[in-house]
């Protein structure tokens, strides 16, 4: 219908009055503005929705319906019309005349938070546990955080994230016990990769990725800790244990070579280890550092340096091979952090291991056994912890990535020769 | 002449007026600002000395002194001054950009490199600095992708002294260099409704894997005059992604009922489609001997997909990454184009390809005629047959629980 602009600026007027009078309690005032209103335009929105919502807060539920119906008829543009309508029904008790006007709410938008806190309240009500627990969670999805949400949304939002959670958690224990008799039929297999994805799935572990923070290989698939059978020389380097703890424990006595693990210049960010930075917390012996023999240090390792020789450790001049013996002090904590590049792994072999110590690479936390050794990406988050009062002491080393084809080292190697000759040297101190 | 090197007043007339409060330094600081701004370097100069001699010695204030100094050719000074600046804050991008150019003037250009490339990595967005700060940003910019193109040419020269770099066993390698290189991006899996860990992230896979594509490949004449005859029949195609106007929509908008994009199924989210296949028997038989997923009300798809001239299909990633889609490419104009992650290649009729669509992906057909594929899912040859019949169990086991159907899109 066009309106004249004159009735336009009346209308305007009239409703400026109305909602004046409505504030200071005049509702007589307020409801005979209202009307003249609806006598110039029987369809105005705003008109409509003020008389239908007052209806409402009396509890006049059949009366709003009936102008709230005629809002919908007549306009029907806004979501909101349609939710009012929908919570007048759900007082009425007409379910299915609340339900269609919830859908025809969600058709407009189809990320309306109200109506889909509506949607969600009515499954409840009708049983429909399933139907119920997919809304709520589109309710979580679609919410502003909490608290910058309108507070008179806010349990409806809570609950929903309750009933989510919940939900979740009753899956997974179907699942668990669903998959019992097929995860017995297939004992011996190894099939973490499969506990894991279901635990990512009903979310109680996290996913991680490689984050090589400088230099990336891709399709290399990101594992955790490897599996022994990719390291032929691992034997050879667990049955070493004892003379390498020997050599170590001489170089301890000599109390010379130690060096910070971390040790950056004071103009250079510290995303990751502002607190370790320079801290003799964090000890390391090296053997080979960024590449290269520390001959000094080596001379008093003959035994360790002999094992080394049998591993296959990568060659990036100026960066690796790494080999030292990592010391953590009594109360220290390495904070959660990701390595230089997926092209290699990182070997522990476990020295002297106090009580409370332990290891995280991703999803797996590990506990140390001394004289085993472990291989892990540490490309994945991971961190480490000493909770004891005592030393803890590890055998570092980087090894080939073991999916690297021989062509593949070659060229990663000759990539780090280049980047030296651009550079006129090696650059950046890299650290593990 | 007054020395800024170390940070201590060279004055007795700066011990007579040290700083008593953080305003009097800040209102300090504006009229060292205005000094540079004026051209007033040795005011300036004096005036920032006040500020970093007294306890209220910031970033900005060395950063101010080290313009002063630069301004009056005083190299030593600037440098101790960003290096101070550096040191209180190591994102400071006047700071930043200082240091590269110190550097660049003394013949270091790796290390101005690198200080111009945090500078630019770290800056806000161009439209919210102020316009002195853009130029400088810009000639950073500008420095840097010069050192990188040289950079670049000599890790070429270089690699190209193994002999290995063009051989197929490059092909990861290059990817590598390229991402160092800053020419491509990673992508990871983004599957929507399920992710398998401990994956390589494929984008196309090297068709050596699969014995069985050399059969699908040989049966392309087959297979593409089964298609012709149903696309003589204009009502066989229907919507690829179909809404239900009882979910919210999901994030692939765009292709949802989108026309653009066609499809005729023989297989549909796990259900033999028999009237279909009984009109593409040949191509219902090839397929039948590809190791599919079998999960119900999920898997296999097979179809003939359909995509308009001049339709786009936009970026989107798939559900699960246990399987991997196969595409026959059937009717090929010229100018079309598919992505995954940082690869784009050309189909070519009668050549399959394996990718993971769970890394983010999209389709182009620039021409004025229709393309159409042959598509269908498999599983990723890295999970063994046991990994793949808990998968099936696992499905099993949510639509148990919750009694309905999923919804299920490729």
């Amino acid at each position: 219908m066009q309106m004249h602009p004159g009735n336009i600026a009346e209308i305007e007027s009239l409703e400026a009055q109305a909602i004046r009078a409505t504030q200071s309690g005049r509702e007589d005032e307020a409801t005979r503005l209202w009307s003249r209103i609806l006598e110039i335009n029987p369809n105005h929105a705003r008109t409509l929705t003020a008389l239908g919502q007052r209806a409402f807060r009396k509890g006049d539920m059949a009366s709003a319906r009936t102008v709230f119906q005629r809002l919908v008829d007549t306009d029907g543009s806004d979501p909101q019309q349609w939710l009012h309508l929908a919570l007048t029904c759900r007082n009425l008790k007409d379910e299915s005349a609340e339900e269609s006007a919830i859908t025809r709410a969600l058709s407009i938008d189809p990320g309306d938070l109200l109506g889909l806190i509506l949607r969600a309240n009515l499954l409840e009500r009708q049983g429909k546990t399933h139907q119920a627990a997919r809304v709520n969670r589109a309710v979580t999805r679609v919410s502003p955080p909490i608290d910058r949400l309108r507070v008179e949304l806010r349990p409806a939002v809570e609950h929903a994230f309750e009933s989510t959670k919940k939900y979740g958690a009753d899956l997974a224990a179907f699942i668990d016990q669903y998959l019992e008799p097929h995860f017995k039929s297939l004992a011996g297999e190894n099939l973490k990769r499969f506990r894991d994805s279901v635990d990512i799935m009903v979310e109680r572990k996290r996913r991680f990725d490689s984050q090589s923070m400088i230099y990336h290989y891709p399709q290399l698939a990101p594992i955790e800790f490897f599996d022994g059978a990719d390291f032929p020389w691992l034997d050879s380097v667990e049955e070493a244990t004892n003379e390498i703890r020997e050599e170590f424990l001489q170089i301890l006595e000599g109390e010379e070579g130690f060096v910070p693990y971390i040790s950056y210049a004071a103009d250079v960010p510290l995303n990751q280890f502002a607190e370790l930075n320079n801290s003799p917390r964090w000890n390391a012996f090296h053997l080979y550092k960024s590449g290269t023999l520390v001959a000094e240090n080596a001379s008093k390792a003959p035994r360790t340096m002999k094992v080394l020789e049998g591993v296959p450790q990568p060659d990036q001049p100026g960066r690796t091979p790494a080999a030292m013996f990592s010391l953590l002090k009594p109360k220290t904590r390495i904070p959660a952090h990701t390595g230089v590049t997926n092209v290699r792994l990182v070997t522990h072999l476990a020295l002297i291991i106090p009580e409370d110590c332990g290891f995280r690479v991703g999803n797996d936390t590990r506990q140390w056994v001394p004289g085993k050794a472990w291989v892990f990406d540490d490309t994945i988050e991971h961190e480490a912890w000493n909770n004891s009062d005592k030393l803890r002491v590890v055998l570092i080393f980087d090894v080939w990535h073991p999916h690297l084809t021989p062509a593949e080292r070659v060229m990663i190697t000759a990539l780090t020769s280049g980047v030296n000759a651009f550079s006129g040297g090696a650059i950046e101190a890299e650290s593990q | 002449m007054l020395r800024c090197a170390n940070g201590v007043p060279a004055t007795p007339e700066y011990d007579k007026s040290m700083l008593s409060s953080a305003s009097e330094a800040r209102a300090l600081a504006m009229s060292g600002m205005e000094a540079l701004r004026v051209g007033d370097a040795l005011l300036a100069r004096e005036t920032f000395e006040r500020i970093t001699a007294s306890a209220h010695a910031d970033a900005f204030s060395f950063v101010g002194l080290a313009y002063a100094c630069r301004s009056l050719r005083d190299q030593p000074a600037t440098l101790a001054a960003v290096d101070k600046a550096l040191a209180l804050e190591p994102r400071n991008l006047r700071a930043l950009l200082l240091k590269g150019d110190y550097l660049a003037e003394s013949g270091d250009p790796r290390g101005a490199s690198s200080f111009y490339s945090f500078a630019v990595q770290t800056a806000p967005p161009v439209n919210q600095l102020p316009p002195d700060l853009r130029e400088d940003l810009a000639r950073a910019q500008a420095v840097y992708q010069r050192y990188a193109g040289d950079f670049e040419a000599v890790l070429r020269d270089k690699l190209l002294e193994t002999g290995l770099i063009d051989g197929s066993s490059g092909a990861r390698f290059r990817q590598s260099l390229d991402i160092l290189l800053g020419k491509k991006q990673i992508y990871f899996q983004q599957p929507h409704t399920y992710f398998f860990p401990g994956l390589p992230q494929i984008q196309f896979y090297d068709s050596d894997d699969f014995p069985w594509l050399g059969n699908v490949e040989a049966a392309t004449a087959d297979i593409r005059r089964e298609l012709l005859e149903v696309l003589a029949d204009a009502s066989a195609f229907q919507p690829y992604i179909q809404g239900d106007p009882r979910r919210p929509r999901k994030e692939q908008d765009g292709l949802q009922d989108n026309p653009d994009w066609g499809a005729f199924y023989l297989w549909k989210d796990g259900e033999i489609m028999r009237e279909n296949v009984a009109r593409c028997p040949r191509t219902a038989s090839v397929v039948a001997d590809v190791p599919m997923p079998h999960v119900k009300n999920r898997s296999p798809s097979v179809l003939f997909s359909l995509l308009r001239p001049g339709a786009h299909i936009p970026p989107h990633t798939g559900l699960v990454n246990t399987r991997l889609i196969c595409h026959l490419p059937l009717v090929v104009p010229p100018n079309c184009t598919f992505r995954v992650g940082n690869d784009v290649r050309v189909p070519v009729e009668g050549k399959a390809w394996l990718f993971d669509d769970t890394i983010e992906h999209e389709a182009w057909n620039r021409s004025d005629k229709t393309r159409v594929i042959l598509l269908f899912e498999t599983w990723r040859p890295e999970l063994s047959e046991e990994e793949r019949s808990l998968v099936s169990a696992m499905f099993d086991a949510i639509d148990a629980y919750s009694g309905q159907k999923p919804t299920w899109t490729i």
